[in-house]
């Protein structure tokens, strides 16, 4: 006599593989022949499975009624908004592209586009025949180009002053001040009087030159003969004592 | 139903004729509503009523066999059902008169009037994951590819958990043998 707890399944389930679970599953194993410890999975699925067999409905007429209905009002729903959205779509995209052409045609006309639009327009309505302004119509006597600097001339008023300031500065007849202020007068045309002070800067010179002895005799005074402020043994060569 | 037949029923089911939509639903709703059934007792008609509405709506524009249109069937109910859960997840509280809880039914006795309901609802008692793809196998009649489909898992990881869920079914099954022995 066996347990409760040493029932035939229990004592000898194996672990299910994943083929024979898929087999039970589909249902083409009969419990006679499902692996030990799972013929009373198969009964239980066997029984879930035919749990799903047709059988009266209950409201199955009301149900397909309504479904019927919505099914054709679905088919309308449909239909409708494909009728509605595909014209409303393209007549606007005409306008637009119309508006667009005859806008363009028009800014060509009067000239008005930007330069290479104006060009591009020109040169494709020419070849319709029909003639608009050029991208410079507007340019008066100035040439019909666009776009090459290379060409144009180099008209500066000053164009001949640059090499000759730089042939002074790398000549070798004037050095120092003479020479800056040969360089300045002529960039400035004369007008700098660059050098003219240089006279006015060494009467500076000796002035602060004065100021300098005399502090050096006041400094010597004040330390009773100890300071060496402006002692001229250094200048000669002397060592100094203290 | 065989491919060909299929194939006229649906298209007749498409312009809205009443005899094809019958043998559809004749076909169909049986495991549909065990299905939600088993997984939501108290909201499992109500769900089979909307989930076929959508089939309805879109109707016309669906293309495939009568394989394609049992998954299409089942992905609805599935969607269904997750926006319930999601619907009631986020009401805190739902208040319910005391005269409506008299009538409703308890889980265990919607499956009255099922015959053979009580294995639905023994296979509802394994975790939730588990339960839904033996339900979508067994009651839907979807094989594992098929039921990859529906859920958007994959299908080795649809036959691990088919093979979890029939060794935890072999475990309910057993202790359903102890108790009959012990009584």
């Amino acid at each position: 006599m066996s347990l409760w707890r040493d029932l035939e399944g229990e004592m000898q389930r194996l672990p299910l593989d994943a083929h024979t679970a898929d087999r039970l599953l589909a249902g083409s194993v009969a419990p006679e022949d499902a692996p030990p410890g799972y013929a009373g999975v198969a009964t239980f699925l066997a029984a879930a499975a035919d749990s799903s067999r047709a059988e009266d409905l209950p409201g199955e007429s009301e149900a397909v009624t309504l479904l019927a209905a919505v099914v054709r009002s679905s088919q309308i729903e449909i239909t409708r908004p494909s009728r509605r959205s595909i014209v409303p779509r393209l007549k606007l995209a005409t306008a637009f592209v119309t508006v667009a052409i005859a806008g363009t045609t028009g800014l060509a006309f009067a000239g008005s586009l930007p330069g290479a639009a104006q060009s591009i327009a020109s040169d494709m309505l020419a070849k319709a025949g029909v003639s608009v302004p050029g991208p410079n119509s507007h340019a008066g006597d100035h040439p019909n180009v666009r776009g090459k600097s290379a060409d144009t001339a180099v008209t500066s008023p000053s164009s001949g002053k640059g090499s000759e300031i730089s042939e002074l500065a790398t000549s070798t007849d004037l050095a120092g001040v003479a020479k800056g202020a040969a360089i300045s007068t002529l960039a400035s045309d004369g007008k700098s009087q660059a050098g003219q002070h240089g006279k006015a800067q060494a009467e500076h010179g000796a002035s602060n030159a004065t100021a300098n002895t005399a502090g050096r005799t006041t400094a010597a005074t004040a330390s009773d003969g100890h300071s060496t402020a402006g002692s001229e043994n250094a200048a000669e060569g002397q060592s100094h004592r203290p | 139903m065989a491919e060909i037949k299929f194939e006229s029923v649906l298209a007749a089911a498409q312009t809205g004729a009443e005899r094809a939509l019958t043998s559809l639903y004749q076909d169909l709703h049986p495991p549909l509503l065990r299905f939600l059934i088993a997984q939501e007792p108290a909201d499992g008609e109500d769900l089979a009523s909307e989930v076929w509405l959508d089939v309805a709506h879109g109707l016309s524009r669906f293309e495939g066999d009568e394989s394609a249109f049992r998954c299409w069937l089942f992905t609805i109910a599935r969607r269904r059902l997750i926006d319930l859960r999601r619907t009631r997840a986020r009401r805190r509280t739902s208040p319910v008169p005391l005269e409506e809880l008299i009538d409703r039914p308890a889980p265990g006795e919607a499956f009255a009037w099922i015959e053979s309901g009580a294995a639905v609802a023994c296979l509802a008692s394994l975790p939730p994951a588990q339960a839904e793809i033996v339900l979508l196998r067994v009651v839907a009649g979807l094989d594992s590819y098929e039921v990859a489909a529906v859920t958007g898992r994959k299908p080795g990881t649809v036959r691990v958990m088919q093979k979890r869920a029939l060794e935890r079914l072999a475990e309910l099954v057993s202790l359903e043998e102890r108790s009959a022995v012990t009584r």
